[in-house]
């Protein structure tokens, strides 16, 4: 049963080889960490403070996840669901997969296990491009010395699975609009109207209700340690809400009448 | 033992009924050809028959088992490729079969067979997006026969192929009937695409099946629509003359129509007649083909 499931899910991660995901997964992990290394030779004179600094790894963290959280990680992932699932549709495959001996629900869950690893994927290469981000001028440039402290891996790498956990909603809800939608603009407009709801109300002190606010609200709350009055933690609330997209995602695709 | 069979099998879209009471019967090892104008319902029964449309009235069988029931070991024996090939273009013809591979769990060696099987054996690393369309077609039977299924239901394998590909296609199913032992349920809206290969001829027109059997009924049915026509200075005594000659007749409109005649039996006929003093002003036969067979039972002879 596992290794079956092993094996639709190894078939759906190979479906993406050569697709645009790599590009965008790997893009938007290195967009920011590339802007913020090339902006450190605006002012290359300031630099040998900056590095000696306390705080230098935590600065460039707070700096990087800003866009990341707001911006770039709901849109990556928007677009990413998008991608992956329309692989069936541009293809016209979903009568292929539907006619191999899978349950349906081993076909739902190995599609969103390959999405959850892309996402895992570019949160994890975002985290080794701010560390590149940071440690590249040192190496390049002889006046500039290596921070003094070590990069604090186990702890971003801790704030990683968050921000993981965060997103988790807009990979559900993107992933139910996709299989409901069979096109590429509809489920990405939906979500990009969610998402522009969720930065037009950053400051309403409901913005919680909005699913794709969590990462935002994590970062402002942590980072900027701004107080916000929020009924659970942004994390738990994130949680439920992939799990309430998640079932409901499953349940109008496994009752669709028409597969393919 | 059938290895398809459905009773009474309708199917509505909307208020709009595209299937009306099939009964659908393919004989284990039978090559058989469902025809059908485009839109008669043969997408939509091959499509119920894998599942991929819900059932809403009649039942499904294959190899004897229910298909709601027993729809996961089914489609382990049932290989398919419905319309357009359903091929991933960015991957390699052997990435796309691994993918397959991986979910119906086969040893490796199979892709090289099948590619092999498909004549694709030196298009393995060749990116699917670059294949012509009958390169695809074979491709995707490639992937109905990765897992060595029992049944392979095809809708329009030959669709948009040249005469050279249909041939290539033909003698492709030709022999994995004939060596396998593999049923294969093929669909086309043109009869003379597969008259060569099927054993069993199904006809389906406006969602009912108009003719089901062997390739030999329909071709008895041909030899029963066939007739000579025959006039003559003296058509009572002409008639008679050729039922003493075991060539029984009737008078239409002032006519002899006579059973089809080989040119043969034409000569000796119009000898015997001229022997008797009796003028032949017109000798004709008629011999209707396969084609006007099929669109006389699908309603568009005239």
């Amino acid at each position: 049963m596992i290794g079956a499931f092993a094996l639709s899910v190894s078939s759906e991660w190979l479906k993406q080889k050569r697709s645009l995901t790599f590009w965008l997964v790997t893009g938007s992990a290195f967009f920011v960490p590339a802007i913020i290394f090339l902006s450190r030779f605006r002012r290359i004179d300031a630099l040998p403070a900056v590095y000696r600094a306390d705080g230098f790894w935590e600065r460039l963290w707070v700096q990087s996840w800003e866009s990341m959280a707001l911006m770039i990680l709901p849109m990556a992932i928007m677009l990413t669901v998008t991608l992956i699932t329309q692989i069936e549709d541009r293809n016209y495959a979903w009568k292929q997969v539907h006619a191999s001996p899978q349950p349906l629900a081993t076909i739902f869950t190995a599609k969103l296990v390959v999405i959850l690893a892309l996402v895992v994927e570019m949160i994890l290469w975002f985290t080794a491009a701010i560390y590149l981000a940071g440690i590249l001028p040192a190496v390049i440039l002889p006046n500039v010395d290596a921070p003094p402290r070590a990069f604090p891996a186990a702890r971003f790498l801790a704030r990683d699975v968050d921000f993981l956990i965060d997103a988790l909603p807009i990979v559900a809800l993107q992933y139910l609009l996709a299989l409901r939608f069979r096109t590429f603009l509809t489920p990405l407009g939906v979500g990009m109207a969610v998402w522009i709801l969720s930065i037009g109300t950053i400051s309403w002190t409901y913005n919680y209700v909005v699913p794709y606010s969590y990462a935002g609200l994590d970062y402002l709350m942590v980072e900027y340690k701004r107080p916000l009055m929020l009924p659970a933690s942004p994390r738990a609330m994130a949680a439920l809400y992939f799990v309430v997209f998640t079932i409901a995602g499953y349940g109008m695709y496994a009752l669709r009448r028409d597969k393919g | 033992m059938h290895a398809i069979e459905t009773v009474e099998l309708t199917h509505r879209f909307s208020s709009q009924a595209v299937l009306r009471g099939v009964n659908l019967t393919v004989p284990t090892g039978s090559i058989y050809g469902f025809l059908g104008p485009n839109g008669a319902g043969k997408t939509t029964t091959l499509r119920l028959l894998l599942g991929l449309l819900r059932r809403q009235a009649g039942t499904i069988h294959v190899f004897g088992q229910t298909l709601e029931r027993h729809r996961l070991a089914i489609l382990r024996r049932v290989g398919s490729s419905i319309e357009s090939p359903s091929l991933y273009g960015q991957l390699t013809a052997s990435e796309n079969l691994e993918v397959w591979r991986r979910v119906f769990r086969c040893p490796s060696r199979r892709i090289a067979d099948v590619l092999d099987v498909v004549g694709l054996r030196d298009a393995g690393r060749k990116r699917a997006d670059q294949f012509s369309l009958g390169m695809k077609q074979r491709l995707s039977i490639a992937v109905a026969l990765l897992h060595e299924p029992e049944l392979l239901i095809l809708d329009e394998p030959t669709n948009g192929l040249d005469p050279h590909g249909i041939l290539e296609m033909r003698k492709l199913l030709g022999a994995l009937n004939g060596e396998r032992g593999i049923t294969i349920l093929v669909s086309s809206h043109i009869l003379s695409e597969i008259e060569r290969l099927v054993t069993h001829v199904g006809i389906i027109h406006m969602g009912a099946i108009r003719f089901q059997g062997t390739l030999d009924a329909l071709r008895a049915l041909q030899a029963e629509s066939s007739f000579t026509l025959l006039d003559t200075n003296d058509n009572p005594r002409a008639l008679d003359i050729a039922a003493g000659r075991g060539i029984p007749g009737r008078l239409d409109q002032n006519k002899i129509v006579l059973r089809a005649l080989s040119r043969d039996e034409a000569g000796r006929l119009t000898g015997a007649l001229a022997a008797s003093g009796i003028a032949v002003h017109e000798i004709t036969t008629a011999r209707r083909d396969l084609e006007r067979i099929f669109l006389d039972l699908i309603g568009a002879g005239e």
